[in-house]
């Protein structure tokens, strides 16, 4: 979460928060939504309600929560939707989660908010045994990409690693890798050049690969590839674990794709052959 | 095993003698290897068994330095370790006879021997190390606790008897001086606390740009190593950095021993750390485990 308050840094438009226990996250997205409120954005918050189904049981909205989210949910500045009206209300479809989406940034936009905040706690979607739901996720967090692009609307989806299968934490990560915020380490995307950043070590390096993996799929599908160009320039620590998952992850790529490396140190160049760099991961021109 | 040969760093050898003529026997393979490797050659031996080694080598022995057998003695393990410092010559290796003395205690003896496998080495030396079988039992024990080879008449040899230094004190740890930051971990989610600490341990040592971050690298993949095989699975780690500023860094994780540490695909679970530093080395003991790395500058 610092990542995500860290000055200097521009406003995140679709980002991930990835925390490993429920209290982390929330202090995550706590913060994420009192600046919002404090810029004067309308916002949109789902996330699970415990037993007796109260907003004011939550732990944002209820006593115990910052006093301005509760006092934003009785002037409107704040809603509250939990998790199961959703799914009765989209029917757990792509289409029907972004018409939902849609509908809340258009009622927002026409009660003259000028930005809009949208966050939604971990889902626990069911993704390990079920194709057909990762496949509808991908297609709403594609379109949360074209809510952002179109009108003033920042969001953050949360991950809490803690309530989630292996397979869904993968697939989260890997959809988001263009902006990530997970503890010590972050990644953006800009230009064509997807960027790490921070501390890459053992303890996230599951993630990690999950995010080379998104990496690598998008940089086939766009209009820069298929090469993923790589900006090590923000890496402060990678580890072995992190760099053979990177190396494995390039050895795996189709034939036609290429890794190119830009920035970042020397030393990562002697780790990356130390664990073994395949000919697929060249050097950029402007390598150090 | 010297003279260009396949080893680098330093070969420890132990030898059981019951007289001149059994040692020099059982130094010859060796000392004949290193002279023709082209080693400088220094033995600190009684008289019988100099005069038996200029017999068998002839006008050959003129290259050979015979210092008294007081000479390898230093008051304290630190001077010990130093003078074996000053052994080392630029670009060549050195090889070392020396002979345990009936006045030594067994104690002193062990914590040099000791210091010798954790701390140095690193260093290009064939060290010869001479206990006659009539001394005390206790210097015996230590000549064969202590020596992963022994020397010979046909040869070196495994030496099944080896056992690596403890975790328990004494630990020649101790030699790198006062411990200059200590940190405790309880995860992989913790290792970022310990990487500063090593960082800033290295920066004061006078390590540089990718040295220290070899140095960090290193001990956090021991540390790595440590945690992920402990047991419980997040066992809870002490690092303690020790550091002589313009030489070295010296790194111990400790903490309870786990499970078995699994062999790499190499056959050598720290094979993924050592091209990051100078020396790495897992003792344990039926309680503890201790990682130690060596970083140079």
């Amino acid at each position: 979460m610092t990542a995500l308050l860290r000055p200097g840094r521009e406003p995140s438009q679709h980002t991930l928060l990835v925390s490993d226990a429920v209290d982390q996250g929330r202090r995550g997205a706590a913060s994420w939504v009192e600046q919002e409120l404090s810029l004067g954005s309308k916002v949109y918050y789902k996330g699970w309600l415990p037993d007796g189904g109260r907003r004011d049981g939550h732990w944002l909205t209820g006593p115990s929560g910052p006093r301005g989210a509760r006092d934003a949910l009785t002037t409107g500045q704040l809603e509250f939707l939990d998790f199961p009206t959703l799914v009765e209300r989209s029917g757990a479809t792509s289409d029907g989660v972004l018409a939902v989406y849609r509908g809340e940034v258009e009622r927002a936009l026409d009660e003259l908010w000028p930005t809009v905040a949208m966050t939604q706690e971990s889902p626990e979607l069911p993704m390990a045994d079920d194709a057909r739901l990762v496949s509808e996720y991908a297609r709403w967090e594609a379109g949360f990409d074209d809510l952002t692009h179109r009108w003033p609307v920042r969001m953050l989806c949360q991950l809490c690693v803690a309530a989630e299968s292996e397979r869904a934490v993968w697939e989260t990560v890997a959809v988001h890798h263009r902006d990530v915020v997970d503890g010590f380490w972050s990644a953006t995307a800009d230009d064509g050049h997807w960027q790490p950043r921070g501390d890459l070590d053992a303890h996230v390096a599951r993630r990690f690969g999950a995010a080379v993996h998104g990496a690598l799929r998008t940089a086939r599908e766009g209009e820069h590839g298929p090469d993923l160009h790589l900006d090590l320039s923000g890496v402060d620590f990678m580890d072995v674990a992190c760099a053979e998952i990177l190396m494995l992850a390039a050895r795996s790529a189709p034939v036609d794709q290429h890794v190119v490396l830009h920035g970042g140190p020397r030393f990562l160049r002697r780790l990356f052959d130390a664990v073994g760099r395949p000919p697929s991961v060249r050097e950029s021109e402007d390598a150090p | 095993m010297t003279g260009g040969l396949v080893q680098p760093g330093l070969v420890h050898l132990g030898l059981l003698f019951d007289g001149p003529d059994d040692l020099v026997a059982s130094a010859l393979p060796t000392l004949r290897s290193a002279l023709d490797g082209g080693d400088e050659i220094l033995v600190a031996a009684d008289r019988a068994v100099v005069r038996r080694l200029r017999e068998a080598f002839g006008s050959e022995a003129r290259r050979i330095t015979f210092p008294p057998p007081t000479s390898l003695v230093r008051s304290t393990e630190p001077d010990f370790l130093a003078a074996v410092r000053g052994w080392v010559r630029p670009g060549r290796r050195t090889t070392v006879l020396g002979q345990y003395l009936p006045t030594m205690s067994a104690r002193d003896c062990a914590f040099g021997e000791d210091a010798v496998g954790v701390v140095r080495s690193d260093l290009p030396l064939t060290l010869i190390c001479c206990c006659r079988r009539d001394l005390h039992p206790d210097l015996v024990a230590v000549l064969e606790r202590t020596h992963p080879q022994m020397a010979t008449a046909i040869g070196v040899v495994d030496n099944p008897g080896h056992r690596a230094p403890a975790t328990a004190s004494p630990t020649p740890a101790a030699l790198w001086g006062e411990v200059a930051a200590r940190v405790g971990v309880d995860g992989l989610a913790d290792l970022a606390a310990l990487r500063r600490c090593v960082a800033a341990v290295a920066a004061r040592a006078g390590l540089e740009g990718d040295a220290v971050r070899a140095a960090v690298l290193a001990v956090h993949e021991a540390a790595v190593l440590a945690v992920r095989r402990g047991e419980p699975d997040h066992a809870h780690l002490t690092l303690e950095v020790r550091a002589q500023p313009g030489q070295a860094v010296f790194s111990e994780l400790t903490g309870p021993h786990g499970i078995p540490v699994r062999p790499g695909p190499s056959g050598d679970p720290l094979a993924h750390l050592r091209p990051f530093c100078a020396r790495a080395a897992v003792h344990d003991e039926a309680e503890r485990r201790a990682v130690r790395v060596l970083s140079t500058v």
